[in-house]
């Protein structure tokens, strides 16, 4: 039951003259009672045991389906909240698993390292809390040579993260002959995770994790678990290559759950400027803190944790004189492991009241529940603010999380869309294991694990023959030397190790390191990869690291440095590039129709070729963005193969009618505007950032010789999201219509199309420019309309004509 | 759940994408493909005298000369591994030379990992007098499981195996090759690795401690044309992917003298380890190694006679090490012997401390000496275990001054 006392409490804050005004929406999600499920009958006597001494006599439902179906040897994906009881879903059936089999093995797979040592020592207690006969390991780049020999001939659970399979396990599998032979469950934890870049990679990675598996005659069952995203058993399926069930429906109790959408005072209504979503973060935790509230904010960057977190405790000194009774850590990577377990176990034991975290606290560690949550910020997807608001949230109490909006326009299209958040989740993870430089990269890798037999086919193959694919990467191989064809076999022939060359994680291998050498000194302070490099560090550029400025000295690309001197200055670096496009394919195309009538636009789908050119940079003063002064930029253009997705907007279709009377410069800034807009609403529905994808616009393009938008993934080879975006396309365009319509400024501002529309070299300046671009947001709207079906139209989900190859 | 949404048919064709990447990268330094690379050739000149076992597979026997004597001490050789074999403190482990073999593999590199493999073996063993060498050579993939097996049948069941850091290189390939060419690796046999005696024995006084240096600054060979280790699989790979004879007669000696050193070398050592003091005074050896070495094996009463040598000609480490060991069996009138030679260095000046503290109950001098030892960068970096070292004097000197005031 709801304690009578914490509602007061939160009813009081919210109703505050300070506060209630801003509260844009308030979501009651009711407490629900637990749905039980009888233990399975079948479970060991000491596994019994086990559980009986943790007080369980039952399971949740989701609990007791996921043992029903990864025993029956089912692949599962479990979607379900925080503190829903995840865990037992894969290890009960794990654990009984290896304990009717001696020989059985399991893999479990986090996404990062802090992660697996909690699972760890959780894992120890099933296994040892009952005094299961189970050896546990974890295996990661921390652990010691001495313990490396006994996890890989002993473990029967491996806890380790994907990094080092593929950079570790992988390449040495002969020395885990007994680990393959018996591996019966690989569990991937915090699924959602794998998408984009690293999703893609991991996804190849699994590929050899099967491949190397069937040489030793296993074939593991996958047991996954997942936040709330749009797809899970799309992308679950996508990772593994194999079908999975997924189990949505939670079994587990909750508490009264209430979520605030927060939207910070304007402060300029004429340009859109609203007050920071920090510090009115930072004023909502002080007053819940100020009540007993035990909370948590989220932060983006680690430099925002480490300023929040001191303002609150200056705040809280001047209230409480003796100071200690209300206690504020901040929370981030970079501290101790020791310090970050100090923190966590004072939150756990109650010595800290409230903590500022980056989303390091949001992957599962566990800090015991709190009663308040508030995310400055929209943190990029709805999974990972569920997760961050789930920290929040106490069996039978009530809890609150705050949403607290900035000035972007997805943070200001989510706040005035409640029932878009709270209906099912619409993002879509995507991954790309078919990139043709990351499956090239894991065809190299595989074939160092293992010869490739003439024919065989690496992975399943989303287009074309597997086994042609796998060849055609074998043959490139080859010319390249690393590879040998000999007696119906390709065997690698290099020396060298492939894996350690290539990284999960990153885009390119080849970074650039820059080097801090103010004082005569010379001390790394940051790394950067080589086509972000040349748009921001370029010579006489303005870096800022942690809140210092430096100054750039000498990019030095060939040697893949770049100096750096420390300099107050009050002015930024803005680079202007000119992107130039050529379409290499067209692989799939379609009409998109929101009602009856003619088209609104045809997408097309393909490879293209990007070259950027950095030409000068525009130097421009803090606070009031006023533009002082260009400078030159002598850097190589950049080039890239990519997936695209056009826009075309032919003569006779809505969108080409909209823009046809236009003249050529309202009709650039149409296109730019509106481009802005969808760039920025995509993560909305495609869990990625916006900086994921680059935007092009071009009034009349020389491939289509129509007026057409491109937008491209920012990853050679691509990652999968040209692909997604073409099938929620309609969803995107209506978003970025509504955005527009909502939007409270009088012409144009960061939170919709933008500010600045003046084509560059014309003398279109102050007011004049804001007189413009005042009528480019009136026309981007009347644009968007024609191309989503009006302000009333249909809405998402309009009628879009099915592909064709 | 829901079914996944029809998406649009996608990515092209990554067969497509994959050659239009291919051909914008061409041209950039890619290799011309080995013409009838899958052809066999003809055996090549560095084969002659070798007996072809099949299409891939080339073995041959020589012969060198070698005085073994017909027992050998196997106990210094033997590392951890000397614990599990049965004997009284610092007695030996005799080793009867014919059971031995020399074992020497020649792979693709250095890193490990289940794409390394070995192309080339050398297996001595003593006979009449001399040493026999089988070699046995890959000339491409496919032969590698006769290649192997080939090998395997050479070390023999019941050999003891003598290598240069094969323990942690030549055999765990092997055996990583047995796994991947679906043959029984091999039973674990008695095993003595040069390497970690060379290092003790050499290393300080040579700069060094490979096979080849050892071969030249102490056993006085001159192996005369021989190709340098780091060469040996871009060799290979030029001959197997262009067909390229090059130096590879020279990595085939190359391969058959380190087993032939390998022999001479062990022979060399035992005969110091045999009777120490005799070879105390060789100018080419680190008594302090070796004194160190005799230690580990419990031969306590030669081993502290070497280190203390080393001790009175300057060598701190092993004053160091003395004293420490004395300290910890509690040999006080030893461990005070050893005091002036403990030099001027942070560990030094610490174990000087700890014996004034332990030994002399002497606190304010010990004082003086952790205070020395924090002078200097070490002293800086280990600044922590100084401070509670400090602390605990502090403590004892004043309760000491208290006790002295009662008296």
């Amino acid at each position: 039951m709801t304690d009578p006392s914490a509602t007061r409490i939160i009813d009081g804050i919210l109703s505050r003259p300070d506060i209630a005004p801003h509260v844009a929406h308030i979501e009651t999600m009711p407490a629900a009672d637990a749905v039980w499920a009888p233990l399975p009958d079948d479970l060991d006597p000491r596994l019994l045991a086990a559980l009986a001494s943790k007080g369980y006599d039952g399971l949740y439902s989701h609990q007791r389906k996921a043992y029903d179906t990864v025993r029956s040897g089912r692949n599962a994906v479990v979607v379900t909240p925080t503190a829903s009881g995840k865990t037992l879903c894969y290890n009960l059936p794990v654990v009984q698993t290896l304990l009717e089999d001696p020989k059985a093995r399991a893999l479990y797979l986090f996404p990062t390292k802090a992660l697996s040592q909690d699972q760890q020592s959780e894992l120890n207690e099933v296994a040892l809390g009952g005094s299961l006969p189970l050896q546990v390991y974890t295996y990661d780049g921390d652990t010691p040579d001495s313990l490396r020999v006994a996890a890989r001939e002993g473990g029967r659970i491996v806890i380790s993260n994907p990094d080092m399979i593929h950079a570790g396990v992988l390449p040495n599998h002969a020395k885990w002959i007994r680990f393959f032979s018996g591996l019966r469950y690989v569990v991937i934890d915090e699924m959602h995770a794998y998408r984009g870049v690293f999703g893609s990679h991991v996804a190849d990675v699994i590929r050899r994790l099967k491949r190397v598996a069937a040489f030793y005659g296993a074939k593991p069952v996958f047991i996954l678990s997942s936040a709330t995203i749009g797809n899970p058993a799309e992308l679950a399926s996508a990772l593994v290559e194999e079908e999975v069930s997924a189990i949505t429906e939670n079994g587990a109790p909750r508490g009264e759950r209430r979520v605030v959408f927060y939207n910070p005072p304007l402060v300029d209504p004429v340009q859109g400027i609203r007050k920071s979503s920090a510090t009115e973060s930072e004023r909502l935790a002080l007053a819940l803190l100020r009540e007993g509230v035990k909370t948590i904010l989220f932060a983006r960057s680690r430099l925002k944790v480490e300023l929040i977190a001191s303002y609150i405790s200056e705040s809280l000194a001047n209230l409480y004189t003796d100071n200690s009774r209300i206690k504020v850590s901040p929370y981030r990577s970079g501290l101790l492991p020791s310090e970050r377990r100090a923190i966590e176990k004072g939150l756990r034991e109650g010595e800290i009241q409230g903590v500022v975290s980056t989303n390091a606290l949001e992957l599962g560690i566990d800090i015991g529940g709190l009663d308040a949550a508030v995310v400055a910020g929209f943190p990029g997807s709805f999974a990972s603010f569920w997760q961050q608001a789930g920290r929040a949230g106490r069996r039978g109490g009530l809890s609150v999380a705050f949403l607290v909006a900035s000035s972007s326009p997805l943070d200001q299209y989510i706040i005035a869309h409640p029932e878009y958040f709270f209906g099912r989740s619409p993002e879509q993870a995507r991954i790309d294991p078919d990139n043709p430089y990351i499956y090239t990269d894991h065809v190299k890798c595989a074939a160092f694990e293992l010869p490739f037999k003439e024919g065989e086919a690496f992975g399943k193959a989303r287009t074309g023959d597997e086994a042609e694919n796998t060849a055609e990467a074998l043959g490139f191989l080859e010319e390249e030397g690393i590879v040998r064809r000999t007696g119906g076999r390709w065997f690698w022939s290099a020396d060298s190790y492939p894996s350690a060359s290539i990284s999960l994680r990153s885009a390119t291998a080849d970074n650039i390191v820059i080097v801090d050498r103010t004082g005569g000194g010379s001390r790394v302070i940051g790394e950067m990869d080589r086509p972000s490099a040349k748009e921001l560090i370029f010579d006489d550029a303005v870096y800022i690291h942690l809140g210092r400025q430096y100054i750039v000295k000498k990019l030095d690309l060939e040697n893949k440095t770049c100096f750096v001197e420390e300099k107050e200055v009050d002015f930024w670096t803005d680079a202007v590039t000119k992107t130039d496009l050529e379409v290499l394919t067209e692989d799939a195309s379609g009409i998109l129709r929101p009602g009856p009538g003619p088209a609104a636009l045809r997408w097309v789908l393909g490879d293209v070729l990007v070259r950027t050119q950095v030409e000068k940079y525009k130097k421009l003063r803090f606070h009031t963005h006023e533009n002082v002064g260009y400078g030159e930029v002598n850097v190589p253009s950049e080039e890239m193969q990519t997936r695209y997705l056009a826009l075309v907007f032919d003569e006779a279709s809505g969108g080409g009618r909209a823009l046809g009377h236009l003249d050529e410069m309202l009709k650039a800034g149409v296109l730019a505007g509106a481009g802005r807009i969808l760039h920025e609403m995509a993560p909305a529905f495609l869990m990625c950032d916006s900086h994921d994808l680059g935007i092009s616009e071009r009034v009349r393009d020389p491939h289509f010789e129509v007026p057409t938008l491109y937008l491209f993934d920012r990853y050679p080879g691509g990652t999968g999201l040209a692909e997604g975006l073409s099938s929620i396309l309609s969803s995107v365009l209506s978003a970025g219509l509504e955005r527009l319509g909502a939007c409270p400024c009088e012409g144009g501002c960061p939170s919709c199309i933008g500010v600045d529309f003046a084509p560059e070299g014309t003398a279109v300046q102050g007011a004049e420019s804001r007189e413009m671009t005042k009528e480019i947001k009136d026309l981007v709207s009347s644009f968007l309309a024609s191309l989503a079906g009006g302000p009333d139209g249909e809405g998402p989900g309009g009628a879009q004509d099915g592909g064709q190859p | 759940m829901a079914k996944a949404r029809a998406e649009p048919r996608m990515a092209g064709n990554l067969k497509s994408r994959l050659s239009r990447i291919r051909a914008n990268q061409s041209g950039g330094g890619a290799q011309p493909r080995a013409e009838d690379a899958r052809l066999p050739r003809a055996a090549p000149s560095f084969l002659a005298g070798w007996e072809r076992l099949d299409e891939f597979v080339y073995r041959r026997e020589i012969r060198f000369d070698l005085d073994l004597p017909e027992v050998l001490d196997a106990a210094p050789f033997l590392g951890r591994a000397a614990a599990l074999e049965p004997r009284d403190p610092g007695a030996s482990i005799a080793a009867e030379t014919e059971s031995l073999r020399f074992f020497d593999l020649e792979t693709t590199g250095l890193s490990g990992g289940t794409g390394t493999l070995a192309f080339l073996a050398a297996i001595g063993w003593p006979s009449e007098g001399g040493l026999a060498v089988t070699q046995v050579f890959l000339a491409d993939y496919p032969g590698e499981p006769l290649f192997i097996s080939t090998i395997l049948e050479a070390l023999g069941s019941d050999a003891t195996l003598v290598t240069y850091n094969g323990k942690s290189f030549d055999l765990p390939l092997l055996r990583t090759r047995c796994v991947m060419n679906g043959l029984a690796p091999p039973l674990e046999a008695r095993h003595l690795d040069l390497l970690h005696v060379s290092r003790r024995l050499w290393r300080s006084v040579h700069g060094g401690a490979s096979l080849g240096l050892l071969e030249e600054a102490v056993l006085g060979k001159d192996r005369g044309p021989d190709v340098p280790g780091s060469l040996i699989p871009a060799l290979w790979f030029a001959y197997l992917s262009r067909g390229e004879e090059g130096r590879m007669d020279l990595v085939m000696s190359h391969n058959a003298s380190d087993v032939a050193t390998l022999a001479a070398l062990l022979a060399f050592e035992a005969a110091i380890f045999a009777s120490p003091l005799d070879h105390a005074d060789d100018g080419g050896l680190d008594r302090a190694g070796l004194g160190r070495c005799l230690v580990a094996l419990g031969r306590a009463v030669e081993g502290e006679a070497l280190l203390e040598a080393a001790a009175r000609d300057g060598n701190e480490r092993a004053a160091i090490l003395l004293s420490r060991r004395y300290g910890r069996s509690g040999r006080i009138g030893d461990r005070a012997r050893i005091q002036e030679f403990l030099g001027a260095g942070f560990d030094g000046k610490v174990e000087r401390a700890k014996y004034l503290e332990h030994c002399e109950h002497d606190y304010r001098a010990a004082l003086s000496w952790v205070r020395r030892a924090e002078e200097g960068t070490e002293g800086a970096m280990r600044a922590r275990e100084l401070d509670s070292r400090k602390e605990r004097l502090l403590r004892k000197e004043k309760l000491a001054q208290a006790r002295r005031g009662r008296e």
